[in-house]
């Protein structure tokens, strides 16, 4: 299992390929900044989730998670379940 | 080589089927200008044969019995091709005025629109079981390459083969499977829709378009001030106004989406897009309110609009008597980006704005899948609101009434700020 640090890491390289490249990984490392304010629009939102259920198979809840810090809970409370 | 119809393809094949030999309008048409060193009509021809080769849904039709047909793909196709010097809006409405012939044409028409030898515009119509809007404008880029380069990368996203052949897999049928669960949840929440109660018209569906610099600025200041997409505040006012229509306060509207969420998704040459189902609870406090909601039901819809339409058509039927959604939702601007930072419009220009909107009638059918349907496009700056309904729902007033509706209703919303 990655670490959390691989982890964030992990998921804010996904961040960054759902936004082609708008947002970049190192912005949403950066602090813990809501991702819509970094600019990730609904279609990127969309993007990753999905993106998210095929590296890691597990569906968040667009509702859900709001910062990079949100989305890493999500998927360990849904790896752990 | 012959195989089943993608799920994209079946939904495309119903809404042709009932509205045969009307269909015409489920032609995607395309017009671009030729490469800024102009070519010659056979270099064109050498773009076109590669371009065909490249996509298989660009030589794939039809085979088999009318209710169950199935794709059949050839390893060459020559579509209709006309050289022409007729201004290109012209012959792209004449070559997308007849619909396809299925079974014996290819799902393409191109016209080289020339000024001498060389090629000034291009004009393509497609046939919506090749292609939806997304795929329609990656054929074009793809083209518009080829009429400069000899070669192009290969592709890498899935072709309509592969598509099918998942869809029918385990995995398929699991996310079918599990949009059909969604469906039938939102189903169980819906309140029945009234049974049309006017006498039809003749022709019976009419079709009436608002062009709307108001509407277009109202709608991105909502947006912004709700921290969502100018989409979803229109899908709010759209179904706000529906459920006006009908009386229902757990409305579902139907949305088109485009399934390219995935990532090897994004850029299949074929049709994916299908219907999400979005429910909104009208009984809300303010306008505001019904776009936040409208945000996290969109949200929610986007994901489950991927699934065998026959299995799902099966599974909502039997849902109960008026228990249906209330119309369809078409936003072709969604892959579009609001302009970040636009600033807010005060009421007064609003108002001036909204006092040049026109309303003109652009369709008349005599049948159609869809008793009301919604289709948003246009430019940036200015809506085009297109209202397609069946005269037994609402009248011509009543089709005009509800364009100017949702109007006053986003403008409204945009003017009273904060609620």
């Amino acid at each position: 299992m990655l670490t959390d640090g691989e982890l964030r890491e992990r998921l804010a390289g996904l961040v960054a390929e759902a936004t082609d490249g708008e947002v970049e990984a190192a912005e949403v490392l950066a602090g813990p900044a809501r991702l819509a304010d970094l600019g990730v629009t609904s279609l990127g939102l969309l993007r990753l989730i999905d993106a998210v259920d095929t590296a890691f198979g597990v569906e968040v809840d667009p509702d859900a998670f709001e910062t990079l810090d949100d989305l890493v809970r999500n998927v360990r409370a849904r790896e752990a379940g | 080589m012959e195989g089943p119809l993608t799920w994209g393809q079946q939904d495309i094949w119903r809404a042709v089927v009932a509205a045969a030999p009307q269909e015409h309008y489920l032609n995607i048409a395309r017009v671009f200008p030729g490469p800024r060193r102009p070519v010659t009509v056979q270099r064109a021809m050498r773009a076109l044969d590669a371009l065909v080769a490249r996509h298989e849904s660009l030589r794939t039709r039809l085979t088999g019995p009318r209710d169950a047909p199935r794709r059949l793909v050839r390893p060459t196709a020559r579509p209709h091709v006309e050289v022409t010097s007729e201004p290109a809006d012209l012959v792209r409405d004449r070559l997308a005025a007849e619909p396809f012939r299925y079974t014996d044409e290819w799902p393409l028409r191109v016209a080289f629109v020339v000024d001498g030898e060389h090629v000034r515009q291009v004009v393509l119509v497609l046939c919506h079981l090749a292609a939806d809007g997304h795929a329609a404008d990656l054929v074009v880029r793809d083209f518009r390459l080829l009429l400069i380069r000899d070669a192009l990368p290969p592709v890498t996203a899935a072709t309509p083969r592969e598509l099918a052949e998942w869809q029918r897999s385990e995995e398929g049928a699991r996310v079918s499977e599990r949009a059909v669960a969604f469906w039938l949840e939102e189903y169980a929440r819906m309140d029945p829709v009234p049974e049309a109660a006017l006498v039809p018209g003749s022709p019976r569906f009419l079709e009436a378009t608002m062009s709307s610099t108001a509407l277009a600025a109202a709608a991105q200041a909502v947006a912004a001030r709700h921290r969502v997409s100018s989409s979803t505040v229109l899908l709010a006012a759209a179904v706000r106004l529906a459920g006006g229509l009908t009386g229902q306060r757990h409305c579902g509207m139907r949305v088109i989406v485009n399934n390219r969420f995935a990532a090897d998704r994004r850029d299949v040459v074929s049709t994916i897009s299908q219907e999400g189902l979005v429910l909104l609870d009208l009984d809300v406090p303010s306008f505001g309110d019904l776009v936040r909601q409208g945000w996290t039901a969109a949200m929610r819809a986007y994901r489950q609009a991927w699934f065998d339409p026959y299995a799902m058509e099966e599974a909502v039927s039997a849902a109960g008597p008026g228990i249906r959604s209330f119309g369809c939702f078409n936003d072709q601007r969604l892959v579009q980006r609001d302009e970040p930072g636009a600033a807010a419009p005060d009421e007064r220009s609003l108002r001036e704005a909204a006092e040049r909107t026109e309303v003109a009638w652009t369709d008349a059918m005599d049948r159609n899948i869809c008793d009301f349907r919604l289709h948003l496009g246009g430019e940036p700056g200015r809506m085009e609101v297109s209202l397609y309904a069946d005269t037994a729902l609402l009248g011509p007033a009543g089709i005009e009434r509800y364009l100017r509706e949702l109007e006053t209703l986003v403008v409204d919303a945009a003017a009273g700020g904060g609620t």
